[in-house]
This record gives structure tokens, sequence and C-alpha cells, in this order.
């Protein structure tokens, strides 16, 4: 079947091609197909229906099921183990891991986050799991959770916070009290009337000088959190107001 | 005949439900399935290796790997009406055809010993000549062109056949049809001028 349009030594050389294909098989070539065909089928319906990953390897596949079902267990009993281990135990990058996870998430709220893991964390040191290292997350929790909290200090975040913070003040002060050496987040040696920011955990400093406070701080003569009314609310003679920053301890008594 | 017009394109209702209940009957793996496919499409299968490969046992080796093939993968055919059922194993053929060109087991030669001549053995040969001139000059179309080709001259496809079975629009093939017809008749001019 070739187009009249066509070229007549092309319609004919197509004829030729077409003609030549069309030869009918051989017959034993045919029967010997048919065969073939037959014994693939047989040998596909004896081994049934489509097999499974781990039984594509009959004879590997009990070995590969039990390999993975034991990785998946032992990853699994790891993650339940450290999920919320003590600081300084081999477990605790697993909840670390697990925090940094949590914090990633999409939509997670980082100054919820943060206090829950402060507050994880003073209830490690009130368990004296470690309370010197599980102190010092603590306030590093709550300075991240400051960094993170909303500038409406009406917000129930904000009461939280200074809950937490009031709490990590204590503790540092009783561990202070029981240990001769000083809590890894203690305040300056000497601190002053303006400055109660204890190093490190300074995310905002306080004004002197009648300097407005980016930080959180109380108003004057509000009574603070973590300072238990024992530095006075503040009021140095420098005019400026008291500031407090978080993780910020009490200064020592004189 | 397989290639009878009548027999090709009047496949009435009984027909359909014939290759489907066939299909299904080789989707759950019982012989008398793929035995009522392979009466249907042998031919086919055989006239599309026989066209591109030039070589009776070639043919029939890729034929058979085409049945054999077709067996691990007949559940993935969904459309089961003659058409798709036929492009299904044509898709099949033209990779097998592929396979074993790339292997590079062609074998020349026309294969005139294949069947015995029937009529002027002059006449037979002088055919099988132009046809083996006609395939070697394809070497100079693409894959998708010898492919419409075959279909189309060998199989007798129509155009809408070969628009449906290709996923290719009718002027699409219409076009492509035309550059291959212009490629072939470029490739064979030479040989015919010496």
């Amino acid at each position: 079947m070739t187009d009249w349009m066509i070229d007549p030594h092309l319609s004919a050389s197509l004829d030729a091609w077409r003609e030549s294909s069309r030869r009918a098989p051989r017959r034993h070539a045919r029967e010997r197909a048919h065969d073939a065909m037959l014994d693939v089928v047989v040998a596909a319906s004896r081994r049934g229906p489509a097999r499974s990953f781990f039984s594509l390897r009959p004879r590997f596949g009990h070995a590969g099921l039990i390999a993975s079902t034991a990785t998946i267990v032992a990853a699994a009993s790891v993650a339940a183990a450290g999920w919320n281990a003590p600081p300084g135990s081999a477990l605790f990058v697993v909840r670390a891991a697990r925090q940094g996870v949590m914090l990633k998430l999409p939509g997670s709220n980082d100054a919820t986050l943060h206090l829950e893991f402060a507050e994880q964390s003073l209830a490690d040191a009130r368990e004296r799991i470690n309370p010197a290292q599980s102190l010092t997350d603590a306030s590093a929790e709550l300075a991240a959770a400051f960094s993170e909290l909303s500038s409406d200090q009406t917000s129930p975040l904000w009461a939280r916070y200074r809950l937490d913070e009031a709490t990590l003040v204590t503790d540092e002060s009783e561990l202070q009290t029981e240990s001769p050496t000083p809590a890894p987040t203690s305040a300056p040696p000497e601190p002053t009337e303006d400055d109660h920011t204890p190093a490190g955990t300074k995310p905002a400093q306080g004004g002197g000088d009648g300097e407005e406070s980016a930080g959180p701080t109380t108003s004057q003569g509000s009574p603070s959190p973590s300072g238990g009314g024992d530095d006075g609310g503040g009021g140095g003679d420098d005019g400026g107001g008291s500031s407090h920053s978080p993780g910020q301890s009490p200064p020592p008594d004189d | 005949m397989i290639f009878d017009e009548t027999h090709r394109g009047g496949a009435n209702l009984a027909d359909t439900n014939r290759l489907t209940q066939a299909v299904e009957a080789a989707q759950r793996g019982e012989a008398h399935g793929w035995s009522a496919l392979f009466e249907r499409f042998y031919a086919d299968v055989h006239a599309y290796a026989l066209a591109r490969l030039g070589d009776v046992t070639a043919a029939e080796d890729v034929t058979q790997d085409v049945f054999v093939a077709a067996v691990t993968s007949i559940k993935t055919l969904r459309d089961r009406r003659e058409p798709a059922v036929q492009a299904w194993f044509l898709h099949i053929c033209r990779h097998k055809v592929v396979d074993h060109i790339r292997r590079g087991s062609r074998q020349r030669g026309l294969g005139l010993e294949a069947q015995p001549p029937m009529g002027d053995p002059g006449a037979i040969a002088e055919m099988h000549l132009e046809a083996d001139r006609v395939r070697t000059a394809m070497v100079e179309l693409t894959e998708d062109q010898r492919d419409i080709l075959v279909r189309r001259f060998v199989l007798d496809q129509s155009l809408e056949d070969v628009a449906a079975t290709t996923r290719r629009s009718v002027g699409a093939v219409k076009s492509m049809q035309h550059r291959a017809l212009e490629s072939l008749r470029r490739a064979l001019r030479p040989k015919r001028a010496a």
C-alpha cells in the first residue's frame, strides 16, 4: 500500500520491501516461540504473585529482613533512650539533636520551645542530674527564648519566662551555697548596681544613663522575678533604670 | 491472513470481547489467553522484525523474544483494545530490534533459504535485493521515521492508527512520513544511478 504521489521508483522499492517482509513465518520457528512463551507463562505462574523487595533473593531475604529489623529496633531504642537524656550522658546528643529538629520544624514557636527546653534543664537540675551543666543549659535556653519573645510584655510567655528566670536564679543560688566552686552561670564576680547581666548571657543590655533598654526590662519599682526585690528595684545614682536580662542572677548579698 | 484488510479493519464486538478476554486471561497467567494473543499478533510482530532486520532467522529470534518478554510485562497493559494491544507488542518489538542491532548480531543475507520460492525465482530474488536496499538506505533515517514507515508500508496501518499508537497527531505523523520518504528517496537515488 503505497501512496500514488510517491516517486514511482521509490514506490516500487517500498512494495518490494513490503512483500519481502510479509513472508509467512516458518512453522517450526513459530512453534518454538509459542513453546518458549508458554514455558515462561508456566514458570511465572509457579513463582506466584510478584515478590516483595525482601523476597527477590529468597536466599538472602531472611538475613536482609533480620538485619533491617535489627537496625530499625536499634535506632528506635537509641532515640527513645536519648529522648530526654540528662546532660553529660553519652546520649545527650540525641536530645540535643531532637531539640534542634523541633526548632527547625516549620511553624514551630521558637520562644515556647526554648522555654520548654529551659524548663527541662531546670527540672534536671532539681533532680540533681549534673546540676551545674543543667543550669548552664537552662540559662542558654532562656537567653535564646528571650531573643525570640515578642515585644508585648503582657504575653503569657513573658510571665512564663520570668518565672523560669526566677527559678534559675534560685537554683543557681542554692548551687552556689552548696558548692564552694561557682556555678557556671553565676553572676560576675563584682557586679555593680548598673550592670546585673551575667557574662555569656547578654542578649540585651540595659541602658545606663537613662537610656531605654532594648531588652526585657522590668519597670522601675515593679517586682523583679529574678531580683526578688533584693536589688531594690534599681535606681542607681546615675539615674538609669534597673535592667534585667535573661539569665540574670541576683547580685551577691553584701 | 493477518494482513487482510477486512480482518484488520472489521474488528467487531465479538472480536473485541475475545481479545479483551484473552488479555485478561493472559494477565492472570493462563496459557490459553497467551495462545490467543500469540495467534493474533505473531504475524504482525514477525513482519515488523523482518521489515527492520531483513533476516528471517534474526526476525524469528526477535519475535520469540518479544513474546517471552511480553509475559513478564503484561500486567502493565491497561488498554485492551486491539490497536492498543498491537501497539504494545510492536513497542516491545521495536526495542528488541534496536537491542538486536546494537548487539551487532545482525546477519547479512536475505534469508532466501527460509522459504521455498513461490513463483519466478529470479523475480523473487530481485524483490529481496530491492528490499534489502531499502533496509540499507533506512540507516539514514531516524528510529522514529523507520518505525513509522514499517507501520505505514508493511503493516498497512492508517495514519490515524499510527497517530493513536505513537501518541502523535495525524499531522505530525504525516509530516514525519513525508520527511522519511524524502530521506529514503535521496538515499536510494545514488544506488540506482550506480
